[in-house]
């Protein structure tokens, strides 16, 4: 007999990709942002979401501070009666740790008309985790993010949201995977990063084995800083995408080799401000259509 | 280039990720990618039928007793760790009653129809203390607010006649793979550095009475480390029959020395230097906040008092202003007034 809570705790049509890897320096934060923007471009209404405390997916799209918390927001109203049902008043913020502190956030409206954003907070976030820890609150958490995706204005004014995950497992990573429809995993071509795909594995393993209703997909595994000139890249590449390999249909291809291309595109006084808006031939941007256009089939290949 | 001049020639770097490295995490990524819930029957079971898992990695003071009475005997030796325990259960049956057990525990089959939890302890006795003592109220402007309200006559034939989904095991799984589960599973809900190492001592011990050792790779899938730290804990574990690794281990669980010395001393020619030079010697005073412990975790105590008096409403301060924020045991008891007073104040 299926637990009548589980059924009802998956999303009618929304996805929600959760970029993931244990390990830092991979390009999460630049894949986050890219697949944000192609989404857009796509048409599709997207809420940005991000969970690490380093801020720098949320600096692309919303004008952080400088102490990292976010601006004031601009429909913030102190007096809202609203507020009264809250354990404590909102800052006129809101970041991501107040939606894990109070179950309620208001994502910020964006540059672009189909982006919502809810940022990080460079201090609080943290902070939070140690209070988590101190209250045995983890069980919650885990579920919350869901909970709140749930919510009929999720539902019905987001098409996809995209979380930016932090290096390490906590109970907030826990929490975007267990919001998240898919999971993408960009790696590395070298022994760390690639023997770090099994903490995801046993992660994954687990949210499958847990998951009554909707299972949790993966995109693919993206390798990211790839040098083609490199034996030792290409040999590992070939490996993975060998004929009967498991990973042969999850690569996705073509691997992401312009990193810094990405980082500076996306930095906060790049001009222009998208990879998007290069030039046709930039190769960096032929590149990143290709693999978000596979990120993207995969994603919405269910729609109906 | 002469054949005089010529450089001798150099053994090459490792060409690329080795394939053995590539096959483990594919099998994983593999095993991932199937695993569903067809492993398990998900099923009603009444909560009488439900055994709990003495050696679960999570430490859990609480016993079923205390969660059907509802709140701690004041002689109970164990008195302020239970209290610590209760209030995360409380949270955690509110929150059952507001949206459901969401994610239900995982179990195994014993005989006569009963089960014995791998994973899901707490969750499983929030849900009993909800039977008991969670208090539901219409308010008027809509919606159901709860609160936790102590029934000194608990009814218990509850427990027989109370179903709640647990996913059972359809074949009893091997140790090592209940272990896993159960591990994995407390994973994430976070569990405290002593009840990973006790996990990780008894997986070594388990695996040594097969004449096998413990492997770096079975550490990061389970406790949530990287590759670098899984090779520490490693070394901690097959030296911890040296007498000084087997005192830091006593001291890293009684939260008086960290991971990283344990590790250290374990890795030193010298064990004993290192050991004396970390452990046995007094240290300077550190400068900044100071940090204690409060139950079995290290606790930041300026933190909680700014966790209080930012979540309180500031007529409520009062209340406060006699505690002594540098000695734990106040603190403590402050945190746990706060949390009523928090409760009362919002369900």
């Amino acid at each position: 007999m299926v637990n009548p809570a589980q059924e009802e705790f998956d999303y009618p049509s929304l996805k929600v990709l959760t970029i993931n890897n244990h390990k830092g320096g991979v390009g999460k934060t630049s894949l986050s942002k890219i697949i944000t923007e192609y989404f857009l471009n796509k048409g599709k209404r997207v809420l940005g979401v991000d969970i690490d405390p380093q801020c720098n997916f949320s600096a692309r799209f919303v004008e952080m501070r400088d102490d990292g918390s976010p601006p004031i927001h601009p429909e913030f109203n102190a007096d809202d009666p609203d507020w009264d049902e809250l354990p404590y008043p909102p800052p006129g913020y809101w970041s991501i740790s107040e939606l894990f502190k109070i179950g309620y956030v208001e994502p910020y409206s964006t540059q672009y008309q189909n982006l919502k954003f809810i940022p990080s907070h460079k201090t609080e976030l943290q902070e939070f985790l140690d209070q988590v820890e101190k209250i045995n609150r983890e069980e919650d958490i885990v579920n919350l993010m869901r909970t709140i995706f749930l919510d009929e204005y999720y539902q019905d004014e987001i098409d996809v949201v995209v979380i930016d995950t932090p290096p390490q497992a906590s109970s907030l990573t826990a929490s975007a995977v267990r919001a998240a429809t898919h999971l993408l995993i960009p790696t590395e071509m070298q022994e760390d990063s690639v023997s770090g795909m099994a903490d995801m594995a046993q992660l994954w393993e687990t949210e499958n084995r847990s998951r009554i209703g909707d299972r949790l997909n993966l995109v693919g595994v993206l390798p990211t800083k790839y040098d083609k000139s490199s034996a030792a890249q290409r040999n590992t590449y070939d490996d993975l995408n060998a004929e009967g390999s498991y990973f042969s249909d999850k690569l996705i291809t073509p691997p992401m080799r312009y990193l810094q291309t990405y980082a500076n595109s996306s930095s906060t006084y790049a001009n222009p401000q998208s990879l998007f808006e290069m030039h046709d031939k930039t190769p960096a941007k032929i590149e990143a259509e290709q693999f978000c256009d596979v990120i993207y089939k995969r994603v919405f290949s269910d729609e109906r | 280039m002469s054949a005089e001049t010529k450089k001798p020639r150099r053994p090459g770097i490792r060409r690329g990720v080795s394939k053995k490295t590539i096959e483990n995490v594919a099998a994983k990524m593999e095993a991932a990618d199937k695993a569903n819930t067809k492993d398990y029957h998900v099923t009603r079971i009444p909560v009488a039928s439900i055994q709990l898992w003495d050696e679960q990695p999570r430490d859990i003071y609480l016993t079923i007793d205390d969660v059907i009475r509802g709140w701690i005997e004041k002689d109970d030796p164990l008195h302020t760790e239970k209290e610590h325990d209760l209030i995360g259960i409380v949270t955690l049956a509110i929150s059952i009653k507001d949206t459901g057990m969401n994610n239900p525990p995982i179990a195994y089959s014993l005989p006569g129809q009963r089960v014995r939890l791998i994973g899901g302890q707490r969750r499983t006795m929030a849900m009993i203390y909800s039977l008991f003592h969670i208090a539901s109220e219409q308010l008027e402007k809509g919606g159901v607010s709860f609160d936790s309200v102590i029934n000194e006559t608990p009814d218990l034939s509850l427990l027989e006649s109370t179903l709640i989904p647990v996913k059972v095991f359809v074949r009893k799984p091997d140790p090592m793979m209940i272990e896993k589960i159960g591990m994995a599973d407390n994973l994430h809900e976070g569990l405290t550095l002593k009840s990973k190492l006790n996990w990780a001592l008894r997986i070594t011990e388990r695996k040594e009475a097969d004449d096998q050792s413990i492997h770096w790779s079975e550490l990061t899938g389970t406790i949530g480390v990287n590759r670098s730290q899984a090779f520490k804990w490693v070394k901690v574990l097959t030296e911890r029959s040296n007498t000084w690794v087997g005192k830091a281990i006593d001291l890293v669980k009684e939260d008086k020395l960290s991971f990283s010395l344990l590790a250290e001393i374990a890795h030193a020619e010298d064990k004993q230097e290192v050991f004396e030079r970390n452990v046995g010697k007094k240290r300077p005073p550190v400068d900044g906040p100071r940090k204690h412990s409060i139950g079995v975790k290290t606790t930041n105590l300026g933190s909680v008092k700014k966790l209080i008096f930012t979540n309180l409403d500031k007529k409520l301060h009062v209340e406060f202003d006699s505690v002594d924020w540098s000695n734990p045991t106040k603190v403590k008891k402050a945190f746990i007034h706060f949390f009523d007073l928090w409760e009362q104040d919002n369900g």
